[in-house]
C-alpha cells in the first residue's frame, strides 16, 4: 500500500476486528528483503487483526509490517496484529 | 448494467462480465455478479476501467461467491511483463467489492509469464485513483520466485507500472478495505 509523499492516501484499512484475521503466509525466501505488509504515504491507516507468518530462508531483512516514511503517516493504528 | 447477474449464466466468465461492465457502465442500484461456487477460469491482466456511468456509493458493483462449495478461482494466464502483470487490475475504479473470489498464479508460469500482482488497485491518472473498494474472503496464491509479487497491491502507479503522483484527492487510492479471512500465500 504505497502512495506519494506529497499527496497521501486516506483511510485505507487492512483487517478488521470481530472477524477472522487476515493471514499472510510463506513469503520471502530469497536474498531480497521481504515485507508481509508494506505501507508508505498513508493518512489514518488502520492495520488491525492480521496474522503474518514469514517463510523460511530469507537471507535479508524480513519485516512483518513495514511502515516506510512513517513520519508521513498520520493517525496510524496497528492493533491485534501478530507477526512471526 | 444493473441488478443481479450470474456467472456462469449471464456471462461465461468474470473476465467477460468485467469487459461488459467496462463498456456499459453501472445503472441504478448497482450490479451484483453471483459467481457459482467452484467456478474456474483462466485470465490475466483483466482491467476494470468503467469510464461511462462508473460505480458510486448508490450504484456499487459486487462480485461474490454464490452457493456452497469452494471459492471461485481465477488462475493466471501467463503474464507478458517482467514486473507489472496482475490478475485483476483496478484502473481508477471505485465502489467495487470482490468477496470470496480466489486468485492463483501457478508455477507453470515462468519468466515473464510470472504474474506479480493478485488484486492491484492503481491510479488511472493524477486525478483518478481507485477508491472505496473492498476485497474480502479471498485466498491469493502467488509465486515466490519473483521479488515483485504482491497479493494486493495498492500503489502510486498506473496499471502498467508507471509512477503516477496524485494531483488532488480524487487521484488518491483511498477508503479501500482489505478485510475478513483474507489469505495471501506464496508457492
Amino acid at each position: 500500500m504505497i502512495s506519494a509523499s506529497s499527496t497521501r492516501d486516506i483511510d485505507n484499512e487492512i483487517g478488521v476486528l470481530g472477524e477472522t484475521a487476515n493471514t499472510i503466509t510463506n513469503w520471502g525466501g530469497s536474498t531480497i528483503a521481504a515485507d508481509g505488509i508494506r505501507c508508505e504515504g498513508q493518512i489514518n491507516l488502520k492495520i488491525i487483526n492480521n496474522v503474518i507468518n514469514g517463510g523460511n530462508g530469507t537471507a535479508s531483512a524480513v519485516v512483518g509490517i513495514s511502515l516506510h516514511r512513517s513520519e508521513l503517516q498520520l493517525l496510524l493504528r496497528i492493533m491485534r496484529s501478530v507477526t512471526t | 448494467m444493473s441488478g443481479t447477474k450470474t456467472i456462469p449464466g449471464d456471462f461465461a466468465t468474470i473476465k467477460e462480465a468485467i469487459d461488459n461492465l467496462n463498456a456499459q457502465g453501472v445503472g441504478a442500484g448497482g450490479v451484483t455478479f453471483n459467481v457459482a461456487a467452484g467456478h474456474t477460469e483462466t485470465a490475466s491482466n483483466v482491467v476494470i476501467s468503467i469510464l461511462t456511468d462508473p460505480p458510486t456509493a448508490a450504484n456499487p458493483v459486487v462480485f461474490q461467491k454464490s452457493g456452497a462449495g469452494v471459492n471461485p478461482l481465477i488462475t493466471a494466464a501467463p503474464g507478458i511483463s517482467p514486473s507489472f502483470d496482475g490478475i485483476i487490475k483496478f484502473s481508477g475504479a471505485d465502489f467495487i467489492t470482490f468477496d470470496a473470489i480466489d486468485l492463483l498464479d501457478p508455477n507453470t508460469n515462468t519468466g515473464d509469464g510470472v504474474v506479480e500482482w493478485g488484486y492491484a488497485l492503481m491510479r488511472a491518472s493524477t486525478t483518478d485513483g481507485s477508491q472505496n473498494n473492498v476485497i474480502k474472503n479471498c485466498v491469493i496464491t502467488l509465486q515466490k520466485i519473483s521479488s515483485l509479487t504482491y497479493g494486493i497491491y495498492i500503489a502510486n502507479r498506473d496499471i502498467n507500472g508507471a509512477t503516477v503522483v496524485p494531483a488532488d484527492l480524487n487521484g488518491q487510492n483511498s477508503y479501500n478495505k482489505i478485510i475478513w479471512k483474507h489469505y495471501i500465500q506464496c508457492l
